[in-house]
């Protein structure tokens, strides 16, 4: 009975609890942290750009990252479903795919079937928002700082007889808006 | 303390060591060999704060042969022909190596526990050659075996290069010490052969070799008296040999000697070739000052034997960012020296003066703000302001003057009296120009023919801004000091005309400005900065949109614009310069460009507008050149070839825009800014035609990288003229109403370039 009491005395028991929940309390702590920073710091977030529609500007939305799906391939399938917002124009023709990728150092080669040019609206506008709304989402990403684009497999002049394509574009800022 | 309380005490600290452990599992020792970890693999222990391991797990590892001796409770081990051994009870490890022996003090020595023999690690390792790498962030511990032999260390290139020959080349890092006398290459996981000796400390240099092995790396540190001529951007190279590799550290060239030939040439040698020195001829001390850059001092010999030229040399690294050094020669009484050009014999390690003859000054003449003559070498004159009266003075030294300079010059224009010259004395010639103000000047120096051109040019000055004003024309006359050159634009948006003067003094505010008369706004002047050019800029703001026309009169001195009241008058008086204009039609062929709604193809309206202004344009006197007159396909570098092969002064590219909404519409210019600033000039002017009379929607001038107005070597511009995504455009474009009104709107904004710019 002695025994008993010294083992559960009140008192005792009450510091070993506090004790306890101190510890759990800390550890819960420690793993939020591993947590947040496992998770939270890494941006999962992509960015891909539409046509404002006046046809003036390109502007980003954002889009959650897939698990377990290629980060290029699902820029350009964003890309192909178009804008979330009504006030922004999809800029891809219909039937467009993105046949295969490779990463250069930093400049991203991006290969596109034909659709890219035979299904184009045309225009210097058309061409520009286009171009620049595949250029603009991939160089978002950090390791990308400029795009070449292939038509199946093909270097070319220009998508359709505009813009310069024989060479690794730039992420360009002045097309781009806010709203 | 009951035993239960006991248990769960115990409890409590093991959930506290299990927490830890999870927490932070790096905070453990971890060792690795070669790469692999090891450290389930051993036995260890701290003793004397030195890190102790089990004799027999690290012979294991390493692969040593061991020998327990239990009377004398000595270790001894063998590897490679390395021989160590540890006793107990003694710090000290002893090592045998090619019948060398060594010691190296421990803290802990050998020790004993539960009867095994615990050694410290990294010592014991570091006898036999391994090298170890403490990280100590990760608390990781690396154990390697050397994987690159340093063979040798060796100058090159006359001592411009330092050669370090290894097995293959690990990584390695260059650092500089601060003061500029270390340098110090780390290289990692290596060892030096055996047999290397020290070929590299001189006079000059003083080689370490130094292993540093919890880093696991080498490090060699050169050290001089003088700061290293050793440039870390660029000057290290990689060699890959047959057997082996080498890094080779590349050097400034050194002075070498500074003497004087049998001829009374006096040279300066450095170890390599050095860039063009700067020569600086001091007229009032009979000394000159050579600045040689890219050269350090060096251990140099000074050869200086009995001559009737140079009285004494010094020597002195003025700088080291940039490294540029300074010799300075007195002369003896009345000599001059001139540096002698042997550009032709390559050896620009070598710089060479010879007894210099005086230069005759010809041809001192005075100009529109401007005074010029010539001499038949190279001088470099003191030139200064005086204030009481206003003068500028020109001490010409080792100079004559010619027969053709005359004692004065009356000029008497609005910034000089007049111009004197005489013989200063012996070697000098002074010129001085007596102004009616203090006024700025810039000096310049040209070589032509082998005479040397100098010109002076004064700053100039606005003297007065004049209006007047008929029926047909308000005029402006704006009246400078000199003749500088400028530039005359009319800008739109508002409507203004600039002017851009090089080389003169804002002096706006001191001037009575004109009545502003019907046509001018307000007048303003700024300082301003074109492509890297300071000019003073006039705008005369203007109410609407004019022609006008430019002349300049007085030799330059004023520059008259013209502003035509009425549309007709300018073209009565203008005379349009003739240039060749490339008209490139967009697409063609199996290229439709854009389709409208109902199937308007672009090449079509693009085509006709494009034969239309060449008509237009070959009405008007200029020569064009069409990329294409029908339908057919060209490449967008078919197109540009044409027109660069021409020599076109001009190219405008004829397009109808397009996009995936059918509301939008109106009308884009495009330039590309790489092409050149003339290329906006242009598209604008073609642009505010448009914009204002074709009745779409301004779009804009815009900047964009398209391949025919990007690789053109002309100022170049690409017309979009509507949309033909948008149904009423697609209408309005296959109407020739429309089609032609595009081509005289686009026709009337080249002309207006072509006159202002004259085109080119």
């Amino acid at each position: 009975m002695a025994e008993k009491q010294s083992l559960f005395n009140p008192g005792m028991k009450r510091k070993l609890l506090a004790v306890l929940r101190i510890l759990l309390l800390t550890a819960a702590v420690v793993y939020l942290l591993i947590f947040i920073s496992n998770t939270l710091l890494v941006d999962d977030q992509i960015t891909v750009y539409f046509s404002t529609e006046d046809a003036q500007y390109l502007a980003a939305e954002q889009r959650d990252i897939i698990e377990d799906h290629d980060i290029y391939f699902q820029i350009m399938e964003e890309l192909n479903k178009g804008p979330e917002s009504d006030q922004l124009s999809a800029t891809i023709p219909d039937e467009v795919e993105l046949l295969d990728y490779d990463l250069e150092a930093d400049t991203l080669i991006l290969n596109f079937n034909l659709a890219l040019r035979e299904n184009h609206w045309g225009g210097s506008t058309g061409e520009i928002l286009t171009i620049y709304s595949i250029v603009n989402s991939y160089t978002a990403l950090k390791e990308v700082e400029s795009v070449q684009i292939l038509l199946e497999g093909q270097e070319v002049e220009t998508l359709v007889g505009h813009l310069d394509l024989s060479r690794p574009l730039m992420y360009n800022q002045e097309l781009v808006t806010d709203n | 303390m009951s035993l239960r309380y006991k248990v769960v005490f115990i409890a409590i600290i093991l959930f506290i060591i299990s927490f830890l452990a999870f927490g932070s599992a790096a905070a453990q020792n971890s060792i690795y060999f070669n790469s692999e970890d090891i450290t389930d693999q051993i036995s260890s222990t701290v003793v004397e704060g030195e890190f102790l391991i089990k004799a027999t797990d690290l012979a294991e590892i390493l692969e040593i042969e061991l020998n327990w001796q239990p009377a004398l409770k000595l270790l001894e081990m063998e590897s490679n022909g390395v021989e160590v051994k540890l006793m107990a009870n003694s710090s000290f490890i002893q090592i045998r190596n090619n019948n060398r022996n060594d010691a190296i003090r421990t803290e802990a020595g050998l020790v004993l526990i539960d009867n095994q023999a615990y050694i410290p690690l990294a010592k014991t390792i570091e006898a036999f050659g391994y090298l170890l790498e403490f990280q100590r962030e990760e608390d990781k511990l690396f154990i390697f075996q050397p994987e690159t032999t340093i063979n040798n260390i060796e100058w090159k290139e006359d001592g411009n290069q330092l050669n370090i020959e290894m097995d293959e080349i690990s990584p390695y890092r260059v650092l500089q010490s601060d003061d500029g006398r270390e340098i110090i290459v780390e290289i990692d996981k290596a060892e030096v052969n055996q047999e290397f000796s020290d070929n590299v400390s001189n006079n000059n240099f003083y080689l370490r070799v130094i292993n540093v092995p919890d880093r696991a790396l080498l490090r060699l540190v050169l050290r001089s008296r003088t700061p290293i001529p050793f440039q870390i951007d660029g000057g290290v190279y990689e060699q890959s040999g047959e057997e082996s590799d080498t890094l080779a550290l590349s050097f400034l060239p050194q002075l070498k000697r500074v003497f004087i030939d049998d001829n009374n040439v006096f040279s300066i040698e450095a170890t390599g070739e050095f860039p063009q020195a700067e020569i600086d001829y001091l007229s009032d001390s009979n000394r000159v000052i050579i600045d040689i850059p890219s050269v350090v001092i060096g251990n140099y010999a000074k050869e200086l034997r009995d001559n009737p030229l140079i009285k004494n040399v010094t020597v002195s690294q003025h700088s080291l960012d940039p490294v540029r050094l300074r010799i300075e020669a007195e002369l003896k009484e009345n000599q001059i020296i001139q540096a002698v050009d042997n550009s032709r014999d390559r050896q620009s390690s070598v710089l060479s003066f010879r007894k210099g003859e005086q230069s005759e000054i010809t041809n001192l003449e005075y100009a529109a703000g401007k005074i010029t003559f010539q001499s038949q070498s190279s001088i470099n004159p003191d030139t200064f302001l005086l204030a009481e009266p206003p003068r500028l003075v020109l001490n010409l030294f080792n100079t004559s003057r010619g027969a053709n300079v005359a004692d004065k010059l009356e000029v008497d224009d609005p910034l000089i009296n007049s111009i004197r010259s005489a013989r200063f004395d012996n070697e000098t010639v002074r010129i001085v120009a007596d102004l009616h103000e203090l006024t700025g000047y810039n000096w310049n120096e040209e070589m032509k023919n082998g005479i040397y051109n100098y010109t002076i040019t004064f700053q100039n000055k606005f003297a007065g801004i004049q209006g007047s004003e008929d029926e047909d024309f308000q005029n402006l006359a704006v009246r400078l000091t000199g003749n500088p050159n400028y530039e005359v634009r009319k800008f739109t948006h508002p409507h203004r005309i600039v002017i851009d003067v090089d080389n003169t003094l804002n002096n706006i505010s001191e001037l009575e400005l004109p009545e502003k008369g019907s046509l001018i706004k307000d007048i303003r002047s700024s300082n301003y900065v074109i492509e890297d050019r300071e000019v003073t800029r006039l705008v005369f703001e203007l109410d609407e949109y004019y022609n006008h026309q430019v002349n300049e009169s007085d030799q330059g001195r004023v520059i008259n614009i013209a502003l035509a009241k009425h549309d007709d008058v300018l073209d009565d008086i203008r005379d349009m310069p003739q240039r060749l204009i490339v008209v490139d039609a967009g697409h063609g062929g199996f290229d439709p460009g854009a389709i409208g709604p109902t199937g308007l193809e672009e090449k079509e309206p693009a085509l006709a507008i494009s034969l239309k202004i060449a008509e237009l344009l070959e009405a008007e006197g200029q020569r064009v050149i069409l990329t294409r007159d029908r339908d057919v396909f060209l490449s967008l570098q078919q197109r540009v070839n044409i027109a660069n092969n021409a020599g076109a002064d001009l190219f405008v590219s004829i397009h109808s825009n397009a996009t995936n909404n059918r509301q939008v519409g109106g009308v884009e210019t495009y330039f590309n800014h790489r092409n050149s600033e003339y290329s906006r000039r242009f598209a604008d002017k073609i642009h505010d035609k448009l914009s204002r009379g074709l009745g779409l929607v301004d779009r804009g001038l815009k900047n964009d990288n398209f391949y025919v107005i990007r690789y053109t070597e002309m100022p170049s511009a690409l017309v979009e003229v509507g949309f033909l995504s948008n149904p009423e455009e697609e209408e309005r474009l296959r109407t020739d109403e429309f089609r032609n009104k595009s081509a005289h709107l686009i026709v009337d904004g080249i002309l207006d370039y072509i006159r202002e710019n004259g085109g080119r």
